[in-house]
């Protein structure tokens, strides 16, 4: 660290000398004036002969990046990504995406924009010291007093500035040593630092276990208490004090299945595939293996399983002889209601769905041992539609 | 001389097409111009009462130069008084919303509105109203012509008493706003309801009283008055606007979306009513109008300080809040967007009346709150 005179502080009373002690020296320092205030004092950047920030466009090209980004991104995922249906509400629903856009946007302009443009811009990072914080005047200008200082080299300079900065109206001045070349100065201040890292930890231990007392309280406990119907409880709305409702009489079910068969050899003989194992079929039931039978019948639904050797279950090889020749019927059953040691979804995932997977498990099957006559078929079927056709029956 | 003139000859003439439209026959029409227009002159009066209070509350010292004109737009209360006393005695009150004859109807026999149908019982409405207007009219006694009176004697004491009747008035403020607009807007579509509109009717109160602020400084600027009013003073307005401006679209978003995404028909057909046929257009028009270009254009510091883009956008924010009532009232009629040579002798006249009554009150007292002990930080008010 250098100990050569770096800035002459002149301390004045309030704004207004200031300003009038910055129109005295202009005309001889011009860029090596600088002003340090308490408080923000607008327009003296123009008295100072500083040019107009960039700050302002900053936070506005990246307000405007934030805006983009967030609308884009859930567009692009509500609409194509991950299509879910929420109340019924189109998958482009612009309204609901517009508190996110509003987040991201504030987010990007205030933080990223406002904050780090701060830092670099104003607070000239990577420069983490400046000479004039370790000077005796520091507290005063927090304070109540208003320095104009002027950048020097050497000390005749340095008297030279006092002796300006005193007849332009300054009661008090100080030279300051030091310079500011980067990795002056302390690194970090590291008892304040670490200071805040505790009370952080503190806060937020404090806070986490606060909240789930607070959240006890009676006139807090979020959502707990509410006048809702809750099923199996006693409920004094209706004249039978139940909250479950019985079915009107005489409701059909629109969605119940009524299986005439008992077993899945029965089945097979009993139920057709009711869908064509067109493409759109094809990926459903992709998605319904992939999600419910994949960890059990492995990848290739060889009987590879995902599951760890807790489960002792031996899932089927769905490639094995039996089960190829099996009609779909009995798939469907064996997915419907289980076999054994294997749970029945019938009740998890909807009939269009199960018979779904059963074309898939059939586009499993064949193409584990295609022979060269389905591979060529299957070339030539992509080379002539982008979208590939697949399952013959 | 044909400038101050102007206003006068706009008022003459929308004078006559309004008798016109009155003879035209089209009462329901009639009555629907009648509130848009009469409201939005209430909007810029109330505005105004709210800002002098504001300030008063807030011991602001900024805005103490400037004080004398949102005092003055105040002044519009006693006349707006006498629009809606016209009003009341023309009948207008009894052609659509909570008044006709089928709603009601309604109020006696569908059970679920039995809590309205105390609302809407003539005395407690009629009560109300008077109410109102007696809160507003005193209040507006109190602070403006408080403040005209402390021009002459200098006396400190009435800052203090300003203060201290700012804060009740508040509580009076918020009360009597939730009033008008759940009954003269929200009450034109009796079974609708939104908590949240009292406080967006405010919004667009809080912003016409600002807009029609600035006008009134710039207009005197203009004549040479007021120069103590400087572009920091200006420049805080400004920021006002734009705040508000902000705070406006953050209410009308969060009402729509609220309604929009729980999807109950009992509160969406609002909406529908305004998203459907020749009223979309002007539900899309209304938020770029009210909030995407004054939003943007407020932005930058300089448009804030600089009179003619300022006094630009303060009459885009007024076009705003008088298309929002057309928007509010208009389509209850149920007879799509209407738009026709009743519609502009309205406009005429009440712009017309407006403009000359606030020219007038602008001679009322003088420039400066002479008698304000602060007044002096203020003239010296620096950013
Ligand atoms: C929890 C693991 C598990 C999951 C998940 C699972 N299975 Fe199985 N699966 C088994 C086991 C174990 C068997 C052997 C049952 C037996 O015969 O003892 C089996 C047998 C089968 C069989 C042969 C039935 C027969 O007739 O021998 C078929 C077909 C089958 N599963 C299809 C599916 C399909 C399709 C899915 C997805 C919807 C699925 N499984 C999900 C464990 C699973």
């Amino acid at each position: 660290m250098s100990d050569r005179p770096f800035l002459v502080l002149g301390l004045f009373q309030d704004a207004d000398k200031l300003v009038h002690g910055i129109r005295a020296l202009k005309s001889t320092y011009g860029d090596k004036l600088e002003a340090y205030t308490p408080y923000p004092i607008h327009g003296i950047e123009k008295e100072l002969g500083i040019p107009k920030s960039h700050v302002g466009k900053i936070v506005l090209a990246l307000g405007l990046s934030g805006l983009t980004l967030a609308l884009g991104f859930q567009s692009w995922v509500f609409t194509t990504d991950y299509q879910i249906q929420f109340g019924g509400k189109p998958y482009f629903s612009w309204a609901s995406f517009v508190p996110i856009v509003f987040e991201v946007t504030v987010l990007l302009a205030c933080i990223v924009g406002a904050v780090f443009g701060m830092l670099v811009l104003v607070n000239k990072l990577p420069h983490y010291s400046h000479p004039i914080l370790s000077s005796r005047s520091m507290p005063k200008i927090t304070r109540d007093r208003f320095a104009l200082a002027v950048s020097v080299d050497t000390a005749e300079d340095a008297a030279r500035a006092e002796a300006a900065l005193r007849q332009a109206g300054a009661p008090e001045t100080e030279v300051v040593h030091g310079t500011d070349e980067i990795g002056s100065g302390p690194l970090l201040p590291l008892k304040p630092v670490l200071a805040t890292v505790i009370i952080c930890v503190l806060a937020g231990l404090g806070t986490w276990h606060l909240q789930r007392l607070w959240n006890k309280l009676p006139l807090i406990s979020i959502m707990d208490e509410q006048t809702k119907v809750l099923p199996f409880r006693a409920n004094a709305f209706y004249p039978d004090g139940q909250s479950m409702r019985p079915l009107v009489p005489g409701t059909v079910s629109r969605s119940a299945e009524y299986a005439a068969w008992t077993t899945p050899e029965e089945a097979g003989q009993m139920l057709v595939n009711p869908l064509s194992a067109d493409s759109l079929t094809l990926a459903k039931g992709r998605r319904g293996y992939e999600t419910h039978c994949l960890v059990c019948h492995g990848q290739l639904g060889d009987g590879t399983k995902l599951l760890s050797d807790k489960y002792t279950g031996a899932p089927a090889n769905l490639h094995q002889a039996r089960l190829k020749e099996a009609p779909d019927g009995h798939l469907f059953a064996v997915v419907t209601a289980g076999k054994n040691t294997m749970a029945g979804y019938g009740k998890d995932i909807p009939a269009a769905d199960r018979w779904a997977i059963v074309h898939y498990v059939r586009v499993l099957q064949r193409a584990l041992d295609a022979s060269d006559a389905d591979v060529q078929a299957a070339q030539a079927v992509a080379a002539a539609a982008p979208v590939a056709q697949g399952g013959s029956h | 001389m044909g400038k101050t003139m102007l206003p006068k000859l706009m008022a003459g003439l929308g004078l006559l097409g309004v008798i016109g439209a009155w003879f035209a026959g089209d009462s329901a029409r009639f009555s629907a111009n009648w509130f848009v227009w009469s409201i939005l002159l209430l909007a810029v009066a109330l505005g105004s009462l709210f800002i002098v209070a504001l300030e008063h509350l807030t011991r602001a010292q900024w805005s103490i130069v400037l004080r004398r004109v949102p005092e003055r737009l105040s002044g519009l209360l006693p006349a707006l008084a006498v629009v809606f006393a016209i009003g009341a005695a023309l009948g207008l009150a009894g052609n659509f919303g909570w008044s006709t004859p089928a709603f009601r109807e309604a109020l006696a026999t569908e059970p679920h509105l039995h809590g309205k149908a105390i609302w809407y019982s003539s005395p407690f409405f009629i009560g109300r109203l008077v109410f109102i207007f007696a809160v507003w009219l005193m209040s507006w006694k109190l602070l403006a012509g408080g403040s005209m009176k402390q021009d002459e004697t200098k006396d400190p004491r009435f800052s203090l008493f300003a203060k201290r009747f700012s804060a009740p008035f508040m509580w009076l403020f918020a009360i009597s706003v939730t009033v008008l607009t759940v009954d003269w807007l929200m009450g034109m579509s009796p079974r609708w309801f939104s908590t949240i509109f009292g406080v967006y009717g405010f919004s667009g109160i809080f912003l016409s009283g600002l807009a029609a602020t600035v006008l009134g400084i710039l207009h005197l600027k203009k004549q040479g008055r007021l120069q103590e009013v400087r572009p920091d003073h200006l420049y805080s307005l400004g920021g006002f606007l734009f705040a508000f401006t902000v705070f406006w679209a953050y209410i009308a978003f969060s009402q729509f979306m609220l309604i929009w995404y729980a999807n109950l028909p009992e509160e969406t057909f609002w909406f529908h009513t305004r998203l459907t046929g020749g009223w979309y257009p002007v539900t899309f028009i209304l938020p770029i109008l009210r909030f995407i270009v004054p939003f943007f254009a407020l932005l930058s510091r300089e448009v804030k300080m600089d009179a003619r883009r300022l006094s630009l956008v303060a009459v885009l924010v007024l076009v705003g809040q008088a298309l929002d009532l057309y928007w509010l009232i208009v389509p209850e009629l149920g007879r799509g967007v209407l738009f026709g040579w009743q519609e502009v002798a309205f406009g005429l006249f009440f712009t017309g009346l407006g403009l000359s009554l606030a020219e007038a009150r602008m001679n009322v007292g003088k420039d400066l709150p002479e008698g304000d002990p602060n007044l002096d930080a203020s003239l010296h008010y620096h950013l």
